[in-house]
């Protein structure tokens, strides 16, 4: 156990995805409007997020959070490795990817880093953002809507709030042509999360699911795909009948669902 | 439905941890704790349960003379190690930020 656990640290930190997250970024054009900037509002939001973890006291020991990546997310972007910047640069472009592509009007988000899309979206009354309950919305809230620079530039916020009870209880089932989720929110020890996310789909809607390749790990399984952790989740896409599947095995993994029926 | 719409104030503690218990919930009993010892439990505990159902044996099979192999079972034992620990690491974790604003 303690090998595999150095192991994926190393693919973690190691992993090309990095690299190739950098060349995505210098290759890509998206609109002045989408530009993604990490600036000082982010930084701001990024600070205040991992001052805010240890005035939680949060237990960090080597043994309560080991080496997952997303309990040591924030921590590892605050010290902006250029690979983390262009990583999530690159996560937030695809969203805007698939938005662009399908036109969507209705999302269901998991929040994530805040940033000047998401915002745009937020402010325009044609479009209607629900954000999933959890502790990153608490933080977008907190360090992030009350920054005097989003105040200020973004005056129309409005989106809805929606807890994952209700996902589960099928509250607005059908209804969302874009879903946003990590794959953080869908492992489980059953596959209740996938059905009901994928369920929020209406028909011809989207769901984009960042980190479904275990930030690179899951590349390293080679044959024995079937010991990563993931690999259970990630089959139990596959097993429901009226969604088209695509597993875009790029850097750190992108699952992209498409309801048919 | 708990669908909420003031931006700026929506969060909703309670709520999120009542979801991020339910699931720490199923971990728990699916290793042989109870729910309602979780006042006393620590997450060593938990750790140390997972371990203890999901013991990974030594790789006990040969195939030829060059490098060894594992029985099914204990891919599947080291997996769920794996799923486990991730989970209740991830859910203890967001468990102390949801309380720490309640």
């Amino acid at each position: 156990m303690v090998l595999a656990t150095i192991s994926y640290w190393g693919t973690v930190m190691t992993h090309a995805w990095m690299e190739t997250n950098l060349i995505s970024k210098s290759l890509s054009k998206l609109s002045s409007n989408h530009d993604q900037m990490w600036n000082s509002t982010v930084a701001d939001y990024v600070a205040a997020m991992t001052t805010h973890h240890t005035a939680m006291n949060v237990d960090r020991r080597a043994t309560v959070i080991g080496n997952d990546a997303e309990l040591h997310w924030w921590t590892m972007i605050e010290t902006s490795v250029p690979g983390w910047e262009a990583n999530v640069w690159s996560a937030e472009m695809r969203a805007i990817l698939f938005e662009e592509c399908i036109k969507a009007t209705n999302y269901l988000w998991v929040i994530g880093v805040p940033e000047s899309w998401m915002m745009e979206q937020m402010n325009d009354s044609s479009k209607n953002v629900t954000l999933v309950n959890d502790c990153n919305l608490y933080a977008f809230e907190k360090f992030y809507l009350t920054q005097t620079e989003v105040s200020t530039k973004y005056t129309d916020t409005e989106y809805s709030t929606l807890d994952v009870q209700d996902i589960l209880a099928g509250t607005n089932v059908g209804t969302y042509d874009y879903v946003h989720v990590r794959m953080k929110d869908l492992v489980s020890l059953n596959s209740n999360l996938v059905d009901a996310y994928m369920n929020m789909l209406s028909v011809g809607g989207v769901m984009h699911i960042e980190d479904t390749g275990a930030y690179g790990s899951f590349y390293s399984s080679h044959s024995a795909l079937h010991k990563h952790y993931m690999t259970k989740t990630n089959r139990s896409f596959l097993t429901k009948d009226g969604f088209m599947v695509f597993h875009l095995a790029t850097d750190d993994g992108t699952t992209i669902i498409k309801r048919t029926s | 439905m708990a669908s909420r719409s003031t931006p700026g104030n929506s969060y909703s503690a309670s709520s999120d941890l009542s979801q991020i218990e339910y699931e720490l919930a199923k971990v728990l009993f699916s290793v042989g704790l109870d729910w309602a010892n979780i006042a006393s439990l620590s997450i060593d505990d938990i750790l140390d349960k997972i371990n203890e159902c999901n013991t990974i044996n030594p790789m006990n099979i040969t195939n030829g003379a060059a490098y060894a192999s594992t029985l099914a079972s204990e891919d599947y034992l080291k997996t769920q190690n794996t799923v486990l620990t991730i989970m209740v690491r991830r859910l203890w974790y967001w468990r102390q930020l949801a309380t720490g604003v309640l």
